[in-house]
């Protein structure tokens, strides 16, 4: 967004204005923490452990041994906080710092991939570095480790070997709880922007198939922020998700068919027709359109995805170029 | 290096009076003390039953605010903590005060389930479906099921 | 006026800090809800929330709702970066316009406050006058003012200034105010003004002019009454902020006027800009606080936002680094929600 275009009340600096109210103050931050963190008789602290969706280290809420969580924050670029206790100041830090359960499954696949594919090694001689030994013999359970890891025990040591098909499985297993919340909270998860006018007549005309394919999508794009890249993609395939623009394909040509049926027996739906006029709206409907801001959110209680979207003529070219294709990502990828 | 949160956890509310917080919808390049809110901005907020129930009108620098006041996601606790060097290598952020609500401002939109803060709480919720744990069953029943869908294809 | 004059005026202009402790002395006296003399005015303006709009409405003489009558349209203080804009409407039969010649509804500009508050006191109070001639103004808070022209879909001042003259011509028709002609004060290009008020009311012989205040008196008398309202209004000013300057002299809220500027230069906080008497959407306004306040930036309004442009080939793209490693995308739920894990902290 270009400075130009944003309403600023800044019109000019000016070189001798008077310097601005002088602020002794600590940099102060708004933060969401989790009843789980406030207890007991330790200090909450703040520790950085790789993490894999990142592909760098991150921070990590920590109470003692016994508690972590990730945490986030929740950054619109135009927020700032006012805060009055005694006297009010302006805090141009806007976000929210929030702590969010997370398994630590997620965390530790990365060192297993890394370092146990071949071999199995027990969690504290897994790495040298420290922190991530901290993270794999206090914070890990070795229990929860068996869905991801084949473990042999030798007396009183264990020892972790990664194993990709129990992997595949938990994180099929994590994707569907996702998608229960999804479904459960109705959230718009098609490309598609919600449109209040399609969707009487679209649950009448399909079944759920498309539907349940944005759900998955959705929540295996969520899954996905935890893992390798390469492991993602692993799971997008174990999960037979069709990349977006194949997907794109598909429903055009179901919608095609879907019109030509509805010309047919002349079937009403003036709403699809008035819609169908409207250049500018097809185009928002198509979901196609790339901005900062997205058209589309997925929103609790939205309606049901609209499937009955037209394309230009520039997209149906790229989508039938693209059809039965690779995605075209996965050309410039490092092998 | 090490950043501690420098308060006792469970008397957090023992001291402090809660602080006011507004949540702008605007960037403001400074930090520090400014005009009291209470006569500045809390006392033209008004209540405009147009916007439907809860919802609050006010104006910063002329720029028309709608509001709604809400409170941390249920299961959190609203923290304001501040830091006073944050180049020390030990790092100490100490408590400013807590808060049980605050009041959240669009410009000139009416605060709803769109905006990304509230989806914001619908994350947390996947957060906590992600972390739930999976019983080890359900896996070997996952993988009876992959190894079954391998041999109908063969 | 005067060098020395200029100084002396800055010199009584003196701004102090209310105690916090002050209570609001409540006075015995009920705000009066009725204006029937220029004494009443100040005071009923003073009860009212000056970071909202008032409209009042003069008793309408009964004659009015009988015989057809002109009505007049002018506005005050349009200019000024301080303080409310008044609508102001006058109206009386057409057979009357006399009335309005007696009471020395000529030429308001040509007016200096003293005879502009004395017509205003003789309108409301001498028999001859009220028997005939209604007025009723709307005072347009300076709160609203900015917060109109800088919503999202921004409403230009003339927007805000037609919608004020047409609610009041609707209030007075509401009244039973017998509307034959209607004539209105404009600035602007009249032909624009004129065809969107014909289109609302179709009935009415309407003249949209420039100067029309000097042309006929009934646009004189609205005149009058926007431009005195508008003067009691800055009088009886009390900031919610809890400032004090001596006499409200905050001077004419002309950009030029040394007393205004000083007000605008003196009275600024870093966050909050000015106390709401000050229009933010004026440029004076909002070129003072770009030096000395906090530089502040919200949404760009809609009209600004980038049009649809087709699709971008780069959505099917991943991102590359320069090393050819790609760049991952975050999830679609976190970035659209602007959820991130925190890096820097």
């Amino acid at each position: 967004m270009s400075k130009k275009s944003t309403r600023s009340t800044k019109l000019k600096s000016d070189p001798d204005a008077v310097p601005k109210k002088a602020s002794v103050c600590a940099i102060k931050k708004v933060l969401f923490i989790a009843h789980n963190l406030l207890h007991g008789e330790q200090k909450i602290c703040l520790e950085r452990f790789y993490h894999p969706g990142k592909g760098r280290n991150a921070l990590f809420a920590t109470l003692g041994d016994s508690v972590i969580m990730e945490v986030l924050e929740y950054a619109e670029s135009r927020r700032s906080w006012l805060l009055t206790a005694l006297s009010t100041e302006v805090c141009s830090n806007g976000r929210i710092y929030i702590t969010a359960p997370i398994d630590l499954n997620f965390l530790a696949l990365h060192q297993l991939r890394k370092h146990c594919s071949q071999r199995a090694i027990s969690l504290d001689s897994i790495s040298e570095d420290s922190d991530t030994n901290r993270l794999l013999t206090k914070f890990v359970n070795p229990e929860t480790l068996k869905c991801v890891a084949d473990v042999k025990t030798s007396g009183e040591q264990s020892f972790y070997k990664y194993n990709a098909a129990r992997t595949m499985a938990w994180l099929a297993l994590k994707t569907r709880q996702v998608m229960t919340v999804l479904r459960k909270k109705q959230v718009h998860c098609g490309r598609g922007a919600k449109s209040q006018n399609y969707v009487q007549s679209e649950k009448l005309a399909d079944g759920n198939d498309v539907n349940e394919m944005d759900y998955t999508r959705m929540a295996c794009d969520y899954v996905g922020r935890y893992l390798d890249a390469d492991l993602h993609e692993e799971l997008t395939r174990y999960l037979h998700i069709p990349s977006e623009i194949q997907a794109l394909v598909e429903e055009q040509s179901n919608a095609q068919k879907r019109k030509s049926q509805q010309s047919e027996s002349k079937a009403n739906s003036k709403k699809i027709k008035l819609a169908g006029e409207d250049a500018a709206s097809k185009l928002r409907q198509s979901g196609l359109v790339d901005s900062e801001e997205p058209v589309t959110s997925p929103t609790a209680a939205a309606p049901t995805p609209l499937k009955e979207r037209s394309l230009t003529a520039k997209e149906k070219a790229l989508a039938k170029g693209a059809k039965g294709s690779k995605s075209i990502a996965s050309f410039f990828k490092a092998k | 290096m090490s950043i501690t949160l420098d308060f006792d956890v469970q008397q957090l509310d023992n001291n402090k009076r809660p602080l006011e917080l507004h949540y702008l919808p605007a960037k403001i390049d400074g930090d520090g003390e400014c005009a009291d809110a209470n006569k500045f901005f809390n006392n033209y907020t008004q209540e405009v039953a147009d916007y439907g129930p809860g919802v609050l009108t006010n104006c910063l620098r002329g720029y028309p605010l709608l509001g709604k006041k809400l409170q941390p996601p249920e299961g959190y606790k609203g923290v304001v903590l501040q830091e006073t060097d944050p180049s020390q290598t030990n790092r100490q952020l100490r408590l400013t005060g807590t808060f049980k609500d605050f009041t959240y401002w669009n410009y000139d939109k009416v605060p709803s389930k769109g905006d990304g803060y509230q989806q914001t709480l619908l994350a947390l919720e996947l957060a906590e479906a992600l972390a739930a744990p999976i019983d080890e069953s359900e896996i070997e029943e996952e993988l009876k099921q992959q190894q079954e869908t391998k041999k109908e294809n063969t | 006026m005067e060098q020395a004059d200029i100084n002396q005026e800055m010199e009584q202009v003196e701004i102090k800090q209310e105690n916090i402790t002050i209570v609001e002395t409540k006075e015995n006296v009920e705000p009066p809800n009725k204006i029937n003399s220029l004494k009443s005015l100040g005071p009923f303006i003073a009860a009212r929330d000056n970071s909202k709009n008032t409209v009042y409405l003069s008793d309408v003489p009964d004659v009015c709702k009988e015989k057809p009558c002109m009505l007049g349209v002018d506005e005050a203080g349009r200019g000024p970066v301080l303080g409310p804009m008044v609508y102001g409407i006058a109206y009386c039969p057409l057979e009357s316009k006399q009335v309005l010649e007696d009471l020395g509804c000529a030429d308001s500009k040509q007016l200096n406050e003293e005879k502009r508050d004395s017509i205003f006191d003789e309108l409301n109070t001498l028999d001859y006058a009220t028997s005939c001639v209604g007025w009723a103004v709307e005072i347009i808070s300076p709160n609203v003012i900015s917060s109109s022209m800088f919503r999202r879909t921004k409403c230009s001042l003339n927007e805000v200034s037609m919608d004020s003259a047409m609610g009041l011509i609707q209030q007075a028709i509401d009244a039973g105010v017998n509307i034959a002609e209607v004539y209105v004060d404009t600035v602007g290009p009249p032909e624009k003004y004129q065809e969107k008020l014909l289109k609302r009311f179709p009935n009415f012989k309407i003249t949209v002019a420039k100067k029309a205040d000097s042309t006929y008196p009934i646009v004189s008398a609205a005149s009058i009454c926007a431009k005195v309202t508008r003067d009691h209004a800055l009088k009886v000013w009390k900031f919610p902020e809890g400032l004090f300057i001596k006499d409200n002299a905050f001077g004419s809220g002309y950009p030029g006027d040394p007393v205004t500027k000083r007000f605008l230069t003196e009275q600024i906080d870093a966050v909050f800009g000015y106390p709401r008497l000050v229009r933010f959407s004026w440029s004076t306004a909002e070129n003072a606080l770009a030096d000395k306040a906090y530089n502040m930036e919200f949404d760009e309004p809609d009209s600004e936002k980038p049009k649809y442009a087709g699709t971008k080939l780069t959505k099917f793209f991943k991102e590359t680094t320069k090393t050819g490693e790609v760049k991952r995308v975050e999830c679609r739920l976190f970035r659209e929600c602007h959820l991130d894990n925190v890096v820097d902290f």
